[in-house]
């Protein structure tokens, strides 16, 4: 699991993770105005999410959802 | 247009900019100047979309009296393969274009009114910029120009009206509805294809691409696009010459086998900083049986520890999110203390098919059609037998350099054009054709079609190290996964993009393994183990493709060297 918290106590719902994730994995929920991680299979654990966050609320683990094959 | 609304969005502009990253900003900006409306339409978010946000903050930097040389070196590094309008314009225009991007307040780094520019390659230089806050300031810039911008839309195919481009077709992400963009001049700034294959720049899927290449635009040098670079575990990314100190899994430095004019000090790391030929000595090494490859941190001398994490001393506000100190980011990130074990190191596949051909203008070969950034890098021909991601820092200046040509081309082209409507008939196929997957029921996950199209491109053994028989493999592997994806589910409209991105990743790899098929050669990084040779004779030609009509084609053209400054090395 790469995404895998999300503080919903500290999220301020500015929607940074929304825009900033180049895989479409959040949502901002209408009725809280939060982020919620929406579709988790598909992170790429590239750390945006959690980078650019500025109440740090997200945490991203290294392993990907789903592996990809080795070079060699 | 009014018919048209019963499709769903329709709107109308003079210019449209499919990708909102540098390239398609600055073209939007551009395009501005010639007092149009613009719309730019991404399927992220404008101000963190594209891959500068995530990339390395780094900007190759020629200035006007090393041009000459620069040009010179590139068809060099190219094999003769470059278009040498676009290698020409690329190292004369560069300097000027950075100017330009610095004068519209984007955060460079300056000393007063000068760009700083630190030794990055032996042949070139480098400025930096930040960039978390690149995009975002972009943004600024478009909206006081009143740039109109739209988030989370993916656009799926080009309009088209007596073979001119007249906009494009596509859904929301969120809202689902159908958009229907009607514009006089189109650009599309969608980036390359990279296949979700590394995890930053993961937002390359190809459709920008795909939809080009349906509308009939001619591609070109498809078999130059799949390059890697080396890394750590989970792309912990650094620019520094980490790879001198590279050992196998018997301890070895084994670069200097390879490469003894490194070692024995005669070429500076920086002159040798060429992805390709470090990843071919990575893979001899564990084709060898002498894998895995490692770092040890705790073997290098102090001069060596301090080479390995010089970029550390750029300025904070330039370094990369989440670069830090490397060593920390190892222990935290990895789990390995690097005070106590050698840490893994490997190949990562960065891909990077964009290979729609422009002119120095970054027309298309279709009418109202514009390409400019990594969509049209391979296609421009400026790097020639190679990707540009071969070499740092060329990807933002690509971007910056064509997204302005192709802003003032197609702005000037909208301002003194009729606009040509949409014809309703071919929106609504459009538009059924690309809804046509939701609500089906199916039996597999389009990740799992992704994954078979990355068991075609990843492995070196296809995209490396090629030969004929592997690549009838790969292409094979690539039909299989097209097999899939008619047995893919679709829920909602999320769903619906990722697959209409396997498609497009599926479309990007097949092109380029018929391509890398049909070169029978070895030239700047396409490799061919049964056609070692470079061959002058036979081979100085592009590969061109193009569909009409429904048929694909693959011919060659002869580079036209007889018109070129350089006319073979």
């Amino acid at each position: 699991m790469a995404i895998d918290q999300l503080d919903q106590e500290a999220c301020t719902g500015c929607g940074t993770c929304f825009s900033a994730c180049p895989q479409d994995v959040f949502r901002m929920d209408a009725r809280t105005g939060k982020a919620v991680i929406t579709y988790p299979d598909d992170c790429v654990a590239c750390w945006s999410c959690e980078f650019f966050c500025p109440v740090k609320c997200i945490k991203v683990s290294e392993p990907r959802p789903r592996k990809v094959p080795t070079a060699y | 247009m009014k018919s048209i609304d019963r499709l769903g969005n329709a709107i109308e502009t003079d210019v449209l900019v499919i990708g909102g990253g540098v390239s398609g900003l600055m073209a939007a900006i551009k395009a501005s100047g010639a007092k149009g409306s613009v719309l730019v339409i991404d399927k992220g978010g404008i101000g963190w979309a594209g891959q500068v946000p995530v990339s390395g903050g780094d900007c190759a930097l020629i200035r006007p009296d090393e041009a000459e040389d620069h040009f010179a070196w590139l068809v060099e590094m190219g094999d003769c393969l470059n278009n040498q309008e676009w290698t020409t314009a690329f190292a004369h225009d560069m300097y000027g274009c950075i100017e330009e991007a610095v004068g519209m307040g984007l955060p460079f780094w300056l000393e007063g009114k000068k760009l700083v520019a630190l030794p990055f390659h032996k042949k070139y230089a480098a400025t930096h910029f930040s960039p978390t806050r690149f995009m975002i300031r972009m943004k600024k810039v478009a909206t006081k120009k009143r740039i109109r911008t739209l988030d989370k839309i993916f656009l799926v195919d080009l309009l088209r009206k007596d073979g001119r481009v007249t906009g494009a077709i596509g859904f929301g992400l969120v809202d689902g509805k159908t958009y229907i963009i009607n514009a006089k001049a189109t650009v599309i700034a969608s980036g390359s294809c990279r296949y979700y294959a590394q995890r930053h720049f993961s937002v390359n899927t190809g459709e920008g691409v795909a939809m080009a290449f349906r509308a009939g635009a001619q591609l070109m040098n498809a078999e130059f696009s799949n390059t890697y670079t080396f890394g750590f575990k989970g792309d912990i990314r650094r620019r520094t010459p980490l790879y001198l100190f590279f050992e196998n899994v018997l301890g070895e430095r084994f670069l200097e086998r390879y490469y003894p004019e490194v070692t024995a000090g005669q070429q500076s790391a920086q002159e040798f900083l060429d992805f390709y030929r470090i990843a071919d000595a990575v893979t001899h090494e564990v084709e060898s049986g002498r894998g895995p490859i490692y770092i040890d941190f705790r073997r290098l001398a102090p001069e060596e520890q301090a080479l390995a994490l010089q970029s550390e001393t750029l300025p904070a506000r330039f370094q990369p999110v989440g670069r830090g100190n490397l060593l920390s980011a190892i222990r935290e990130r990895l789990g390995i203390d690097p005070d106590k074990e050698r840490v893994e190191v490997g190949l990562q596949f960065v891909g990077g098919q964009g290979p729609i051909r422009i002119d120095v203008d970054c027309r298309t070969t279709v009418d109202g059609l514009w390409a400019v950034g990594d969509a049209s890098s391979l296609g421009s021909g400026y790097t020639g037998a190679r990707s540009s991601g071969t070499f740092g820092g060329f990807g933002v200046a690509f971007g910056i350099v064509s997204g302005l040509k192709g802003g003032r081309s197609a702005g000037q082209h909208a301002s003194i054009s009729h606009a040509c409507e949409v014809e309703y008939e071919q929106a609504r196929q459009l538009a059924q054709s690309m809804l046509a997957p939701l609500g089906k029921e199916g039996s597999v996950n389009v990740n799992d079609v992704i994954y078979q199209i990355h068991e075609a491109m990843i492995p070196v053994k296809y995209s490396l190290h090629r030969e004929k028989g592997r690549l009838g493999q790969a292409l094979e592997i690539v039909e299989r996964a097209r097999e899939s994806l008619t047995r893919v589910g679709v829920k909602d409209h999320h769903e619906l993009a990722r697959y209409h991105q396997a498609e497009s990743m599926a479309l990007s790899a097949e092109l380029t393994l018929k391509s890398a098929w049909m070169r029978e050669e070895t030239r700047g990084t396409h490799r061919r183990e049964d056609f070692p040779e470079t061959d002058n004779k036979n081979w100085l030609k592009w590969i061109v493709i193009r569909e009409e009509e429904g048929k694909v084609t693959f011919s060659t053209e002869p580079v036209p060297v007889e018109r070129y400054k350089i006319k073979a090395i």
